[in-house]
């Protein structure tokens, strides 16, 4: 296998290599650097925010929750996920339509301008900073638990992460994010052919459809229904995803940036129904994968599962392709986010182009830094971990759609997100209880935000046409 | 016209979606089966390629247009 690996590798940084070459540009603005000149096409957009959008803890972590918590998992993502398209149509449009208005170099400084208050801005960064640091962690210590089960005695844990953050360090610092959009697309395509052809050998493996699931059924038969063998998925459980995972490009900027970026409103459309596809095809796969595990190891570790599953379960040249495709997939969900968190701050920055630029790029360095660290205390539970960055960012939620919807957006909806995004802090922390009314923190906190956001917002509209027709 | 087609096709997404998660998505329920696989899986796979299906019908029943960017 090391000879394909070499070859594949080989092939991969060389693609880095040119794209980060092509991106590259002497004297280029900072919007040039961060924004890509907001000039991408559909088909580099679909791909760059499937990319950012499905990553290790697809790769990985779905046909482990399969695996563990059954059929459910294909609700809990690929509906949630097709909603979420839905959503991009008319979230896109009212985006974009404001960022015209009131300018955009990252959601922190829109919203800021929008709302004409600073703490706004410090609002959506905190929430950013806060969650995407944890989710980024979560991809580098997915790829170092699988490359480190692969190759035992090779390098350390924190080796693997080490090489990531630096490989990416340097790709995006030369390219900025017109660079990560190309490694995004190289990517995606990699993704999806590494994830079918290693899903339709384990259906294979596992004696096809029907005979899998019957295995399945003999061995576990919760897996095949809700709420799954261990009580996971309950109503309240994969209602609060949903909402958690439409409201994504929403409140997780990297996935908002890229809704600007693109050179049309008609972009946006053909990339929000070829993100819907791409969802089904990359999450249909992983249950492919799931189900084989569930039939031949349904007690060992998820690092045993996968590093089995992925790899040594397959042909040497498939197997190094799972390798450098799921380095990739970590790689461009890695660098879209920590990339994100510079735009972010630079959103907030007065003073000259060139200062901000310097002061953004030492930024990303400073946060991989911090992401390096974070990874090596991370538990395993990848699908979980991420959906606690997607609930938490979704706190900031009714802010950002304020900001979209209305001319003036009231403040109130400052407070009240801020108050909910502490809450939701303090109870990760344990300082005050998890959850009420029988439900968990994120599911009961919806309860809340969701309906006092809606009367804030309606009783707005009114007043402001009242003041209007006055 | 159009604007009437998009209000339709977000009433069928709402319709849909509540239908699924408070209707559709039931606890312990495993038949009835389509070639062998859960009810849970199938429903769940239909579901989710009729939103796709509906967000392409959506991209093209979009009311609004963007002003040129500057």
């Amino acid at each position: 296998m090391t000879g394909w690996l070499i070859f594949f590798f080989t092939l991969f940084l060389a693609c880095l290599g040119f794209a980060s070459y092509k991106s590259y540009s002497k004297n280029r603005s900072s919007d040039d650097f961060m924004l890509a000149g907001s000039n991408i096409g559909s088909i580099l957009g679909f791909l760059t925010f499937s990319a950012a959008l499905f990553s290790a803890f697809t790769f990985m972590g779905m046909p482990d929750f399969f695996r563990v918590h059954g059929v459910g998992a294909w609700i809990f993502l690929a509906v949630s996920d097709a909603l979420m398209v839905f959503m991009l149509i008319w979230f896109g449009y009212a985006l974009r339509k404001k960022a015209a208005q009131v300018g955009y170099k990252g959601v922190a400084g829109f919203v800021q301008s929008c709302f004409q208050n600073k703490w706004a801005g410090y609002l959506v960064f905190i929430s950013s900073f806060l969650f995407l640091i944890p989710y980024v962690a979560i991809q580098i210590r997915g790829i170092s638990i699988f490359l480190n089960a692969a190759f035992p005695d090779l390098i350390p844990d924190w080796g693997w992460s080490a090489v990531l953050v630096v490989l990416m360090l340097v790709y995006s610092e030369i390219g900025g994010l017109k660079a990560i959009m190309y490694s995004d697309a190289i990517q995606g395509v990699i993704m999806l052919a590494v994830i079918w052809i290693i899903g339709l050998t384990c259906l294979s493996m596992a004696g096809g459809l029907e005979a899998g699931l019957a295995k399945v059924e003999q061995s576990n038969a919760a897996l095949l229904s809700l709420p799954g063998p261990k009580g996971l998925f309950s109503s309240p459980f994969l209602i609060a995803s949903a909402i958690a995972i439409v409201l994504i490009p929403v409140s997780q900027p990297q996935f908002t940036t890229r809704l600007v970026v693109l050179k049309s409103l008609k972009s946006v459309h053909k990339m929000a129904y070829a993100v819907g596809i791409f969802a089904v095809l990359v999450i249909l796969p992983t249950a492919f994968i799931g189900l084989y595990g569930a039939v031949k190891y349904p007690d060992v570790s998820t690092a045993e599962f996968l590093s089995a599953a992925l790899l040594f379960d397959q042909a040497s040249p498939v197997a190094a392709l799972a390798v450098v495709g799921l380095f990739a997939a970590c790689l461009s969900t890695t660098n879209a986010q920590i990339f994100a968190l510079g735009t972010e701050l630079r959103s907030l920055l007065s003073g000259s182009d060139k200062r901000n630029m310097r002061i953004t790029q030492l930024a990303i360095l400073i946060f991989s830094l911090i992401v390096l660290g974070f990874s090596t205390i991370m538990s395993d539970e990848l699908v979980m971990l991420a959906r606690v960055s997607f609930a938490g960012t979704s706190m900031i939620a009714p802010v950002v759609l304020a900001a979209v919807i209305f001319k003036h957006p009231p403040r109130s909806l400052l407070i009240l997100s801020g108050l909910a995004l502490t809450y939701f802090v303090l109870s990760l922390l344990e300082l005050v209880p998890a959850g009420f009314a029988g439900l968990q923190t994120d599911a009961a906190m919806y309860c809340i935000l969701i309906p006092v956001s809606a009367v804030i917002m309606i009783a707005h509209y009114f007043s402001q046409k009242t003041t209007h027709e006055a | 016209m159009k604007s009437k087609i998009w209000n339709l096709i977000v009433l069928v997404v709402l319709i849909l979606s509540f239908g699924s998660f408070l209707f559709l998505f039931k606890e312990n329920k495993i038949d009835p089966r389509l070639g062998g696989i859960p009810f849970v899986f199938w429903t769940g796979l239909l579901v989710a390629i009729l939103l796709v299906v509906l967000t392409f019908l959506g991209s093209r029943f979009f009311p609004h247009e963007e002003n040129k960017r500057a």
